[in-house]
This record gives C-alpha cells, structure tokens and sequence, in this order.
C-alpha cells in the first residue's frame, strides 16, 4: 500500500515534469517557427531589393544577398531549417516575379550552393563563414552556368566562367563578412530564456 | 592530424588560394580580350537552333520569336545589340553592343544566343 502511493507520486511527479518539458519544447518550436517565417520574408524583401536594384551588366553577376539568410539560419537554426528556408524563398519568388525556367534556373543555383555549403561549414566553423560563403558563391555560379548551357544548348557560353569565378570570389567573401557580423547580432532570437 | 586541419582551415591559406584564383581569372580574361577579333557576321541562335545568320555591315533591326517571348535585334554601325526584350532579368539588353567573339549575348529565359563569327572563323568555314 504504501509503496503504491509513493510510486503514484512519483507517477504524477514524472507526468509533471514531462509536461513541462512539453512545455518548454512546445515555446523553442513555436520561436524557431517565428524565426524561421520571419527569415524567410527577410530573404523574399531581399530577392526583390536586389531585382530591383540597377543590374550589372554583365551575365550572371549579381551580390546574393538572399544568401546571407541562408547562411544565418544555417548557423543559428541548423540545416534542415535553412534549407526549408531556401526552398520557401525559391519557391515564393518564382511565384511572385519568374517564370518556370527561373525557377529551374534558381533551383540549380540554389540547391548545389546549399549542398556545398551545408557540407563546408562542418570544416570551416562559425568563425570563418567567409570561405564558406564563397565555396557556396562558386557552386551557385557553377550551377548557373550550367543550366544556361543546357537551356540554351551552347557551350560557348563557358567562357563566362572566369567572369563568374572573380565574381563569386569577391560577392562570397563579402557576404560571409555580413554574415559574420549578422549572426554575431541574432543568435539570441532563438536561445529559450 | 590536428595541426594539418588547422593550416587547412586557416584564414590565410584560404585567403591566398582565393587570391590566386581571382588573379588567375583576371589573367584569363585580360588574354582572352586580347585574343578577341571583331567580326563582319553575326549569328543568331534561338531554342538551340540557328535561326539567323546576319551581315554587320548593314544596319538592321529585327524581331526574334520564340514561342511568346520576343527579343528585337538591332545592327548599328557594325555593331549588335538587344535593344527590347520581353525576359525577367533584362540582362541581355544590358550588355550592350557587341562586335567581337569573346562574349556572346545571351538571353537564357527566351533562350536566345547571338554570337559574332570572326574572320578567321569564317575562312575555316569556306575551306
């Protein structure tokens, strides 16, 4: 008899301690949620900014600022969310300005930086974002370049691949250097009080 | 084990490989500008077919379709541009003029691909 009631508290004490665990996973969820949308509109405003920013007229070159947000929610968030991130953001932009191919073309880009960068952050750590960033900068180019070669079935396009090369060492390193400084300043959103 | 990834992981390795990089590519394209020879024909590709072979001599302005999506070549002066296009990202019209072999105008959304033929090129056709 009285071992049953001291079993029963501990029962209830259990049951208590894991809804508040509930409780306190439930709160980091719904945090990582909010930050998760609040990023992924942050990379739409920054798509567009840049659209609609003059271009550059030089095929292909452009800064990647919606790459900061997906190297600062792979930082502060892990992989899978920024990966979820990236293929929201890719997905809303095409909605709202593109078409099927840009799509395609933003998918390639998109996807083979992610892969590259989800794989060399491992090596690189939080502290050198930048060669990260410009690993991903590179493949984004790559992946590109590579689409418009099939699209439009000329190979002669590849000699844009220099231009590209400089191009993603110069905006990579620029936007790891935001990053830095970025994440620095947001880590606290999704850290549980 | 431990000393060899931190010289792979350190901020200077990275930073002269990068470096070197950007030098050998700037090297590329300084070479590649001075190689480059301006040519007399123009030849036009769209869906992956050529469509149009154009001489540069006269000037012209014409219309390439392909399906909906539209690009209005101009020759001007020896010289051929994309001066309207209906494509998202307008980079083909932002390219401007060219009248050399080295960069090709594309416009990847109409899939449209201009390239200028140079002499040399030309003979090697003929023979």
């Amino acid at each position: 008899m009285l071992t049953l009631k001291s079993d029963n508290k501990a029962v209830i004490r259990m049951n208590v301690k894991n809804s508040k665990q509930k409780q306190n996973y439930k709160s980091m969820n719904i945090k990582k949620y909010t930050a998760m949308a609040i990023l992924t509109a942050v990379s739409l405003i920054l798509f567009t900014v840049e659209a609609a920013l003059p271009p550059i007229p030089i095929q292909g070159v452009k800064l990647g600022f919606s790459n900061v947000v997906t190297l600062v929610a792979m930082v502060i968030l892990g992989r899978r969310e920024s990966f979820i991130i990236l293929i929201m953001r890719i997905i809303l932009a095409s909605i709202f300005a593109g078409s099927i191919l840009s799509f395609g073309f933003s998918i390639a880009g998109g996807m083979l930086a992610f892969v590259i960068m989800a794989l060399t952050i491992n090596v690189f750590g939080e502290k050198k974002l930048w060669i990260t960033s410009v690993f991903g900068a590179i493949f984004h180019n790559a992946g590109q370049l590579a689409v418009a070669i099939i699209a439009t079935g000329t190979p002669a396009i590849s000699i844009y691949a220099p231009v590209l090369l400089l191009s993603a060492i110069v905006t990579g390193s620029i936007i790891g250097v935001v990053t830095t400084a970025l994440v620095a300043g947001l880590r606290h959103i999704v850290r549980s009080n | 084990m431990k000393s060899t990834k931190r010289i792979f992981t350190s901020n200077t390795l990275w930073i002269i490989l990068f470096l070197v990089l950007a030098i050998i590519s700037v090297l590329i394209i300084f070479i590649m500008n001075s190689v480059k020879t301006a040519g007399k024909t123009a030849k036009i590709y769209s869906n992956n077919r050529l469509v149009r072979t154009v001489s540069l001599n006269n000037d012209d302005e014409f219309t390439i379709e392909n399906g909906k999506n539209y690009n209005i070549i101009r020759i001007r002066n020896g010289k051929i541009s994309v001066c309207e296009a209906d494509c998202k990202n307008q980079i083909c019209v932002n390219q401007g003029e060219i009248d050399n072999d080295l960069f090709p105008i594309v416009c990847v959304p109409n899939r449209l691909v201009i390239r200028v033929e140079s002499e040399t090129q030309d003979v090697d056709a003929e023979i």
